[in-house]
């Protein structure tokens, strides 16, 4: 009997059949008697928010190829500021004895004009860029001087504060772009009285030089991501594992400090370097442990910009009335310089997730450590000497590979069966340790905000 | 059989392809336990459109936490055709009296049957005691359920399988030769 019973059991408790029936019209019948499926309504903000998410993706994408593109032109945004002219046109000689840094800071908010007119101002030795004249002056700048000086005196941005070192009327700073400042082979430095027709050729030739310099491109520093490869199928499985693939792009801030150390040059240090607009993407798994706990990895992209403001002093050689020709006059000049740096960070994240869902809506927040991993970096810093240096990701004032750890709230909606669309604010904390370069110990909070799509396999 | 959460969750928000989805993965299931349970075949397609229907208009009810959706759509199916039973019973008393002597049984013969004659054989067992015998060997119901599900005393159920295996002791040899010999012809 307990034999009969087994059989009985093993025979119908899985059991299926679909005799004695007809499904499509049993279906037929059960559709009939249920409520009407009310079509899924187009949500005008749904539209709205597809499409700025579509642009943004495309902005954001000829944003970082732009940089890409023009990092090395545009790193340098200069302004020449007069500070002082003297040497007027009666000497016609380059006043090289110049007056101190002090000196330089009391006239820097009113220039001396000493009553002489000018129009405008045009910088041949920097970008193209055309400020307006800080006096009712107009001052035509036509280069730098440079005495060769090894060690020039450079002051962080901070306030616009003025070198305070700087006792001589020299230039003996580089410009940013090191090629434009080997296609300028000729200086203009002219001791002696007047200007002939003939130089004021040559300069027109020097004017044209500087200008098709300033179109030259350089070719876009491009660089391999390493692929993503995703795990294997399990051969012979029948049960698929019910994970989420999850894509996200979008901005971020990086905002450097130093950790623990309250000197005046950790202050300084805070104080010139700027957070600017960067790109973030994120190719993510995730992997649900229970019901509303998941496993989340992958990849994180992040090219974060900084700005690091300067200010340099120069020596310039100006005319008079912007008529060349006309008096020549030497003047103290500042140059602040805005230095773009960047960094391309792969992060391999590993968190984990909470969520709640609502009817539509799912809340949920991740948390986790992440291993972060420098592709390229370049930019500008001061060294623990309070000195200017220029780096590379060879000597950058980063360690290769670091710690982060993720706080990220999010979002979603469903879009159709499997997607969900996202949005993500995130925070982390970049733990980049001691840097040698800077004597200090630095960290970084990054700040993220994304939006995101995701496929659920079911 | 592999019900996700998230066809679940689309059939709450009433979306028809998921409705259909659950509907085809459940039906051959369901089919079969309404044809053990019900008394008469002739309201199988009825019943199930019914199972179906109460399933879709009350799935919010479902809680993953206390059972899984095979089980409770199981529940719904037996509690449905236990109620059809009733609503169709035939008017008249049956003979509740079984011999208790019994007689061996060659256990060969029941793989030879289909489920289709195994039911229909088995089906001839009295209702009451095919319906207790059902809940209790495939479905794994207690005693306790039972008597909740059939509105009885638990000592009634424990009768009723009693005699039901008294039932099947006395006749599964006879019967089944009888049905092999059927299904030859």
């Amino acid at each position: 009997m307990h034999y009969f019973e087994e059989e009985y059991q093993k025979r119908f408790k899985e059991g299926q059949s679909t005799d004695g029936v007809a499904p499509d019209q049993l279906w037929a019948n059960i559709e009939s008697a249920l409520p009407p499926e009310e079509k899924p309504k187009r949500k005008a903000w749904l539209w709205v928010s597809l499409v700025l998410f579509l642009i943004f993706g495309i902005l954001t994408g000829a944003y970082h190829f732009y940089f890409n593109d023009k990092k090395d032109i545009n790193t340098n945004r200069e302004v020449a500021v007069i500070l002082r002219d003297e040497a007027i046109s009666n000497t016609n000689t380059v006043n090289t004895a110049a007056s101190t840094a002090d000196e330089q800071v009391h006239t820097n908010s009113s220039l001396d004009t000493t009553g002489h007119k000018a129009e405008t101002i045009i910088s041949l030795a920097g970008d193209d860029l055309v400020l307006p004249p800080p006096t009712t002056e107009d001052i035509v700048v036509l280069k730098g001087k440079r005495n060769g000086n090894s060690n020039p005196t450079t002051v962080p941005h901070k306030n616009k504060l003025i070198p305070t070192e700087n006792n001589t009327i020299t230039n003996t700073v580089a410009p940013a772009n090191k090629h434009k400042e080997k296609a300028l082979p000729i200086t203009l430095a002219k001791t002696t009285s007047g200007i002939s027709a003939e130089e004021s050729n040559t300069l027109a030739v020097v004017a044209k030089l500087a200008t098709s310099i300033n179109s030259l491109a350089l070719p876009p520093r491009k660089v391999a991501l390493p692929a993503i490869v995703l795990p294997a199928p399990v051969v012979g499985s029948t049960k698929a594992l019910p994970l989420s693939l999850e894509f996200f792009t979008g901005i971020s801030f990086w905002e450097e400090r130093s950790t623990g150390n309250d000197s005046p040059f950790a202050q300084q240090l805070d104080e010139v370097h700027k957070s600017e607009a960067g790109l973030t993407t994120a190719l993510e798994i995730r992997l649900p442990v229970s019901s509303s706990i998941d496993l989340i990895s992958g990849f994180h992209y992040t090219y974060s910009r900084t700005v690091f403001e300067y200010t340099r002093s120069w020596d310039t050689m100006i005319y008079r009335n912007n008529i060349p020709g006309a008096d020549l006059i030497n003047a103290v000049g500042l140059r602040e310089v805005k230095h773009h740096n960047s960094m391309q960070t792969l992060t391999i994240p590993l968190l984990a997730g909470w969520s709640s869902q609502g009817p539509k809506l799912q809340l949920g927040i991740n948390a986790g450590v992440g291993l972060n991993l420098i592709l390229e970096t370049a930019g500008r810093s001061l060294n623990a000497s309070g000195e200017v240096f220029t780096y590379s990701a060879a000597s950058a004032p980063y360690p290769d590979v670091y710690l982060s750890y993720h706080l990220q709230p999010h979002l979603s909606y469903p879009l159709g069966q499997q997607f969900r669309l996202h949005f993500r604010p995130g925070i982390s904390y970049q733990a980049l340790g001691e840097s040698e370069i800077y004597g200090l110990k630095r960290s970084a909070l990054r700040t993220d905000w994304s939006l995101g799509v995701s496929w659920r396999r079911e | 059989m592999e019900l996700g959460i998230q066809l679940i969750e689309r059939c709450i928000a009433n979306e028809r392809a998921a409705q259909r989805q659950l509907y085809e993965i459940l039906m051959p299931y369901l089919n079969l336990i309404c044809k053990r349970y019900l008394n008469h075949t002739e309201e199988l397609q009825d019943t199930l459109q019914e199972v179906f229907i109460l399933i879709f208009k009350n799935i919010r009810q479902f809680d993953v936490q206390r059972a899984s959706f095979k089980t409770w759509a199981t529940q719904i199916a037996i509690n449905c055709c236990l109620k059809n039973n009733t609503v169709y019973q035939r008017k008249g008393t049956q003979e509740l009296i079984v011999p208790l002597h019994e007689t061996p049984v060659d256990p060969t013969i029941i793989k030879t049957l289909s489920e289709r004659d195994l039911l229909r054989w088995l089906k001839k067992m009295p209702e009451p005691y095919f319906q207790v015998f059902n809940l209790y060997v495939v479905d794994g119901f207690s005693h306790r359920e039972i008597a909740e599900l059939l509105q009885i005393d638990e000592s009634l159920s424990r009768q009723r399988l009693t005699r039901s295996r008294a039932w099947l002791k006395q006749r599964l040899p006879e019967h089944l030769q009888t049905q092999l010999h059927l299904n030859k012809l």
